[in-house]
């Protein structure tokens, strides 16, 4: 079962609603948490994150977006503050559309209302499945739901031949583990046969 | 989303009636029907290996459930059971579809309400990330108050039991006790017959 890749519209149609390309270098931040709503960003190339800090410093992040896929869309139909940080974590090229434009543009194309339903439901789904494994103080579980999650956006299910694109402090962050922690659980996992490890790169 | 249950029975919807423990569909079920709560509280939650309970939500009067896999091909990741005697209105999935094909301004309303579910999502999801059990419970309670308009200090009574609150936040209800006297001594919150005010 393969997890849709969303928002990829058509980046005509957002030119043509007023969108603009903007280039943002590696560690460069494209919103902060606590601010208002007021763009619709879909990557053309590159990669973001969607992070928040706790109070010691300590970084959670949310979500990993790569090329064809929208962040932050979600607080363009409510009225709340950003709840996370958008931050680059590679060079990045990404389209930006005015709020207003961009509610026009799904008001005036039912189709892509459909699609950004979809694409609502799809993050909500992601959310409710990392949420029960993050209630679990076991990190192993944590990472087994998070790495059956991540393969689903994989084409082809074949047996173990998924490499996960993550690196270790990556996924620590993600799950709300320590990366001494993580690297611990995935060796257990090797020892279990449940992954693979090659050069450091894990395979599922 | 609340759409007019008028709307709702012309295009073929029933009402039904489930009781206390009843579910309404389960975890790894096809999602047939869209659900609408017209009375009674449904909650919505997974059970681990070890057979402890998660809760993902509590739903009320006026509250959809299931409406987000409708749009995408997936079984249910979660269990919809009636917490009270409950009745709930029902519309077979293509009905729904077919409505919101004919209503394009409903597509909006199930933007914004999809939205603010994830947006509950994102707030608990950093909240649980934490070991610590203090601030997995005030990121509850610091969500659940959000909705209240009265911001002042104990104006707030948190309308979950205990064991409830230990179930939203992956602790155990021990553990849930200890540090809500905890928060109690710290005058975070007041205990006044048992009830929780923040």
């Amino acid at each position: 079962m393969k997890t849709i890749s969303c928002m990829n519209i058509d980046e005509n149609k957002l030119y043509s609603s007023g969108g603009e390309i903007k280039t943002y270098k590696k560690g460069e931040m494209i919103y902060r948490e606590g601010q208002h709503a007021l763009y619709y960003f879909q990557i053309i190339e590159g990669k973001v994150k969607l992070n928040n800090y706790d109070d010691d410093g300590k970084e959670f992040i949310q979500n990993i977006f790569v090329g064809k896929q929208s962040f932050g869309d979600s607080l363009l139909f409510v009225d709340k503050f950003y709840p996370t940080n958008a931050v680059c974590i590679a060079p990045s090229e990404i389209i930006k559309v005015p709020k207003e434009q961009f509610l026009n543009l799904m008001k005036e194309d039912p189709d892509l209302s459909l699609e950004m339903n979809a694409c609502l439901s799809q993050r909500l789904y992601f959310k409710a499945i990392m949420l029960q494994n993050m209630a679990s103080l076991n990190p192993i579980s944590r990472l087994t739901g998070f790495l059956d999650y991540l393969k689903s956006y994989h084409d082809d299910s074949c047996g173990n031949c998924f490499h996960v694109e993550l690196t270790r402090q990556q996924i620590a962050n993600l799950l709300g583990l320590r990366v001494e922690t993580v690297i611990r659980a995935l060796k257990k996992m090797e020892k279990q046969g449940n992954i693979t490890l090659e050069n450091r790169k894990i395979i599922y | 989303m609340v759409i007019d249950e008028n709307i709702l029975y012309s295009v073929g919807a029933e009402i039904r009636i489930y009781k206390p423990s009843e579910y309404l569909f389960t975890e790894g079920e096809r999602p047939n029907y869209y659900y609408q709560i017209v009375t009674g509280e449904v909650k919505l939650n997974n059970y681990n290996e070890d057979g402890k309970e998660f809760i993902q939500n509590i739903l009320s009067a006026g509250q959809s459930c299931g409406e987000s896999v409708l749009f995408i091909d997936r079984p249910f990741p979660m269990n919809a059971e009636a917490l009270t005697e409950c009745s709930v209105i029902r519309l077979h999935k293509d009905a729904f579809l077919e409505l919101l094909n004919e209503t394009p301004k409903l597509y909006r309303e199930i933007s914004s309400f999809l939205s603010q579910r994830l947006y509950y999502k994102f707030i608990m999801m950093q909240n649980i990330s934490s070991p610590n059990p203090a601030i997995r419970l005030r990121g509850l309670m610091d969500y659940l108050k959000s909705f209240h308009h009265d911001e002042s200090p104990y104006s707030y009574t948190i309308p979950l039991t205990r064991q409830q609150m230990a179930n939203h936040t992956g602790l155990c209800v021990e553990t849930a006790i200890r540090t809500i006297k905890h928060m109690e001594r710290e005058n975070i919150v007041k205990i006044r017959d048992r009830k929780i005010l923040y």
